[in-house]
């Protein structure tokens, strides 16, 4: 899954390589959830806003398993 | 550089300075900028590459070239008790690489949650409340490891997987057994197969009678009828829970209790936090100070990796110090001082990166902030009831702890 982050680039997201940490949702937990069923990351909106962009990125950074990563433009 | 050039300087582990049992051993940290990756030498004899840098440590983490294989040639077994049971055959899915990891790993992620972990926030308060009023109905001095730091996690894990908290004296038995350092690699391996056994028990006899909402019936009819694991894989990994979730929780809360102790500014600071956000922080700056998980993340490069200045030859062990990187002055500005506002402490090396990061990590943070609130505030001035050089510290264990800790206190709130 990809998802644009304003301007500032693209946000990639691989569920095969998660291991439902949860560090994405203690810091960008408006826009990362974890899924009941599997524990592992699900995007809780369609379109990122770009005001969220910085712990997004922050979130992307910390993933440990690189399910997260962010593309810079 | 070259590998055969390298000489092994050292041996690892190393011991702390006997002065602060805070500090990671000098062997390995003497200056992370100068040196971040080392080699040393085991002791069977083995060299391994020890690395006490923190982004290093990171980046080696993350990289699939790096495994997590004790049975590869190359791997370094810290201490006997580790190659025996690493060896043993019985393997889980922390000493396996993925895909297979993860398949494994997922049996038990979901019972992980944050949500879910956020949910255990009253039953673990009421389990910490229960257990400070058994301290002051004992009266001090007591020892606080035996009376209340293992009895906590060890009873949350018990429930977590709905297993019979009386068996609680054979599974601690048998972890602390896994982990000394004194073991010898027979009564490890003894030790791991009794732990599995029983186990395997309680898994039986879930597949007999399932439960609703339960970890080991669900990991039954979800992953093992559906082919995706093994009876054997669901007994090793629950048997890494009792393993992984014991110990380590046990000696961060007495390590942590020690530290506030020894930091009185700091510790009234912490006692007057109204923010959880403060409270939590605290917490974390706790874990990167003094760092339990002292026998570093074990691995064996699979391909020629340039690090630190170094090129790791394919089929090199690798030893990633999480206690080392905790006190990288790179990232943690003086690191033997305790912060505990320090803001970037959430990065902290204590739960390890890449795949097999700790997955009980949210669960132990919230153990350890339910934990030194509510004994700091019912017994506010705790203190130590012997003599410093008679604290004896866990420096022959996988964990680093405390075997006692006896304290006493004033009047009660
Ligand atoms: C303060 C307490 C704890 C600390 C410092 C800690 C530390 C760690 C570290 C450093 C690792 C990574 C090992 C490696 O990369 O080789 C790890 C893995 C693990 N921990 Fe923890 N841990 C703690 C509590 C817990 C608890 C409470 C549980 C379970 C209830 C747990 C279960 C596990 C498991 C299952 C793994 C293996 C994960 C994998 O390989 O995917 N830990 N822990
Ligand atoms: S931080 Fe990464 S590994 Fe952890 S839950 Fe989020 S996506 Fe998964």
């Amino acid at each position: 899954m990809r998802f644009q982050l304003g301007t500032a680039g693209e946000l990639t997201v691989d569920r095969s390589l998660c291991i439902g940490s949860g560090l994405c949702v203690l810091t960008a937990g408006d826009v990362f959830g974890q899924d009941d069923d599997d524990g592992l990351v699900e995007v809780a909106v369609s379109v990122i806003d770009p005001a969220t962009a910085d712990d997004v990125i922050k979130a992307a950074d910390g993933c440990p398993s690189q399910a997260l990563r962010f593309l810079a433009s | 550089m070259s590998t055969e050039t390298v000489p092994a300087a050292g041996t690892y582990p190393s011991p702390r300075d006997a002065r602060c049992p805070y500090e990671p051993p000098k062997a390995y940290t003497g200056g992370p900028e100068q040196q971040p990756v080392r080699k040393m030498r085991l002791w069977n004899g083995d060299e391994a590459w020890v690395v006490a840098g923190y982004e290093e440590g990171r980046m080696l983490l993350g990289d699939p070239r790096v495994s997590a294989r004790p049975d590869l040639p190359g791997y370094p077994h810290v201490s006997p008790a580790l190659a025996g049971y690493r060896k043993s055959g019985l393997q889980t899915f922390n000493n396996k690489d993925n895909p297979e990891h993860n398949v494994e790993r997922r049996m038990f992620t979901k019972w992980f949650t944050v949500k879910r972990m956020e949910r255990l926030r009253p039953r673990i308060q009421d389990l910490v409340d229960q257990a400070v009023d058994r301290l002051v109905a004992m009266g001090s001095p007591v020892d606080l490891v035996e009376h209340f730091a293992l009895p906590i996690p060890s009873q949350v894990i018990f429930e977590l997987l709905n297993a019979p908290y009386r068996d609680h004296e054979i599974v601690e038995h048998e972890t602390h057994t896994m982990l000394s350092w004194r073991s010898s690699a027979e009564e490890s391996r003894a030790a791991s197969q009794r732990l599995l056994d029983y186990c395997y028990g309680l898994i039986r006899e879930r597949a007999e009678n399932p439960r609703a909402d339960d970890v080991l019936s669900l990991a039954i009819s979800e992953h093992v009828t559906t082919g995706l694991c093994t009876m054997e894989q669901l007994a090793e990994g629950t048997r890494l829970l009792f393993l992984a979730g014991h110990e380590t929780t046990a000696n961060s809360i007495a390590m942590s209790v020690l530290a506030l102790i020894d930091h009185p500014a700091q510790l009234a600071a912490f006692r007057d936090a109204q923010d959880p956000r403060q409270v939590a922080l605290a917490v974390d700056e706790l874990l990167r100070f003094a760092t339990i998980a002292q026998a570093g993340r074990c691995r064996v490069a699979l391909d020629d990796i340039e690090v630190g200045g170094t090129t790791i030859r394919a089929g090199e062990g690798i030893v990633v110090s999480s206690e080392a990187a905790n006190w990288d002055p790179r990232v943690f500005e003086r690191p033997a001082e305790l912060r505990l506002d320090r803001p970037n402490a959430r990065d902290h090396a204590g739960f390890g990166h890449g795949t097999h990061r700790c997955i009980g990590e949210t669960l132990a943070e919230i153990e350890l902030q339910i934990v030194l609130t509510t004994l700091f505030s019912r017994l506010p001035d705790l203190r130590v009831a012997v003599p410093r050089d008679q604290l004896r510290y866990k420096t022959d264990h996988t964990i680093f702890g405390l075997y006692e800790l006896p304290v006493t206190w004033g009047d009660p709130k």
